[in-house]
């Protein structure tokens, strides 16, 4: 145990010391528009391995057009991206066909956890899980059961495989939506607003797994508006405001925030 | 008319059940056809899906079957090619019409189905890097289960439709009732034993619906 501590303390000092090198997202010059308004303006952006960077700001400042981004469910109209080792340019044109095709390889290996969950609520808990891995991964269904089960061990879901989703409670399905995502085995995760509708100790509930994800060396992208959870859960702030990033740095920011903005933003 | 003249109905409910199963196989296995055409925008194959879709929605089904029946025999290719054995038989006709004529309403009720799907569901297919295929083997099947309300409807408007079928000699119920009538002038008896036999066959299906829909939509309560 202590070994493994020891290693897991050496690993991240390493990722400290070369987060140049073992890079998990890497966003250059990222710019979207629907039409004439422009959600995203020039978002530069890196996240190392491992890491929870939480994505701050008020109502249309373009987080979760960022995170839709980051795997690609909005293609930018420039820019690059660089995410769990794919990396994609826009400044130049990409046949359709290749963008599909590359960009249902990225989504293999970054997850995503909806606002509104999003589960297919005529199927059970167990298939929701178990479709992807055995579709798209191939895994037998045997296995990705055997591992589905693992996963809602962990989430303290066990008694619930069986069930039809409609019939769990908001923080319920929300934690199947995390189990789905996490049966692909994702590099990294993304997180829409992942307590808007759930109420204050089940946001907690929510924390404590990102928190114990991290751990496990995941990347973890989580938008949120609340300030209480983002401090819970983040190693890294980004500040958004009307597309652009107004402020980015480790959690350290939170207690000494650098911009007017994100310091006003903290207050309330 | 006496109790042999109903009986002598029900003879022809065999060919109008018969009518209605096949329009209904054939018809939805083309509505899938006509409907993952449109869904998936496959070009050509879906300006001929809505072609199809206009023409046997806007024209009355009486004069598909008509035309099903009697068009065809005017040209001498069809008439000496083997597609002849089939359509010169009234009942294939009658199926042919039936058939293309639910599969244009059903393909309408399928889109809209697939299409009321909730958004977020087709992204969180999108969202773990599954195919379009992979993505509607799973929306297709909850839009199934929606539109399942709705489709008994067109089963029960198919059921009454093959009552048309008696104008091109065919013996079903109404043909019998068209018989009956014509031999002895009892109008009011003939055509209301016909209606009761055509109420009782869709009270069952109604039936058979409301448990299917139970099973099917068990997810939503």
């Amino acid at each position: 145990m202590l070994i493994l501590k020891f290693i897991r303390l050496l690993y991240s000092h390493l990722v400290q010391l070369y987060s140049v090198t073992i890079m998990s997202i890497e966003l250059k010059n990222i710019c979207k528009s629907w039409g004439q308004l422009d959600v995203l303006q020039n978002i530069d952006l890196k996240c190392a391995k491992g890491e929870t960077l939480v994505l701050l700001g008020p109502s249309g400042a373009g987080k979760s057009s960022l995170l839709r981004v980051l795997n690609l469910l909005d293609t930018p109209d420039n820019g690059s991206i660089s995410i769990a080792g794919e990396t994609f340019d826009f400044s130049t044109k990409l046949s359709d066909k290749k963008l599909i095709k590359r960009s249902q390889m990225l989504r293999q290996k970054v997850g995503m956890v909806f606002q509104q969950y999003n589960l297919w609520p005529h199927m059970s808990v167990m298939d929701n899980l178990i479709e992807a891995p055995v579709k798209i991964l191939k895994q037998t269904k045997q296995h990705a059961r055997e591992e589905a089960m693992k996963i809602l061990e962990q989430l303290q879901l066990t008694d619930k495989a069986d069930v039809f989703p409609l019939a769990l409670s908001g923080g319920q399905q929300q934690r199947v939506a995390i189990a789905r995502a996490l049966m692909m085995k994702p590099e990294v995760l993304l997180f829409d607003e992942p307590t808007a509708a759930l109420d204050p100790e089940v946001t907690n509930q929510v924390a404590e797994i990102i928190k114990s994800l991290a751990i496990t060396g995941i990347t973890q992208v989580v938008v949120t508006h609340e300030v209480d959870f983002a401090r819970k859960v983040a190693s890294q702030v980004c500040y958004l405001e009307s597309g652009e990033i107004v402020e980015f740095g480790g959690a350290e920011h939170f207690q000494n925030p650098q911009t007017p903005q994100f310091t006003n933003y903290l207050k309330h | 008319m006496t109790l042999d003249h109903f009986w002598l109905l029900f003879n022809g409910l065999s060919t109008t059940l018969e009518i209605t199963f096949f329009s209904l196989l054939f018809g939805s296995i083309l509505a899938v056809g006509l409907t993952l055409a449109m869904v998936n925008k496959i070009p050509g194959l879906n300006l001929l899906a809505r072609t199809i879709i206009l023409i046997f929605t806007g024209t009355p089904l009486l004069i598909q079957i008509f035309l099903v029946y009697s068009g065809p025999s005017q040209f001498e290719v069809i008439r000496h090619s083997f597609l002849w054995d089939y359509l010169s038989q009234a009942k294939i006709c009658a199926i042919i019409a039936l058939a293309f004529n639910t599969a244009a309403y059903s393909s309408l009720l399928f889109k809209g189905a697939i299409e009321s799907v909730p958004r977020g569901e087709w992204d969180a297919c999108k969202a773990l890097g599954m195919t379009r295929g992979q993505t509607l083997a799973i929306i297709v099947p909850h839009a199934l289960r929606r539109v399942l309300p709705s489709y008994s409807n067109e089963v029960i408007l198919v059921l009454k439709g093959t009552s048309l079928a008696s104008s091109i000699t065919i013996m079903d119920v109404m043909g019998y009732a068209n018989q009956i009538n014509g031999q002895t002038y009892d109008a009011l008896m003939a055509f209301s034993a016909a209606g009761i036999i055509y109420l009782g066959m869709n009270g069952i299906l109604v039936l058979i619906f409301k448990q299917l829909e139970k099973k099917a939509l068990a997810f939503q309560s």
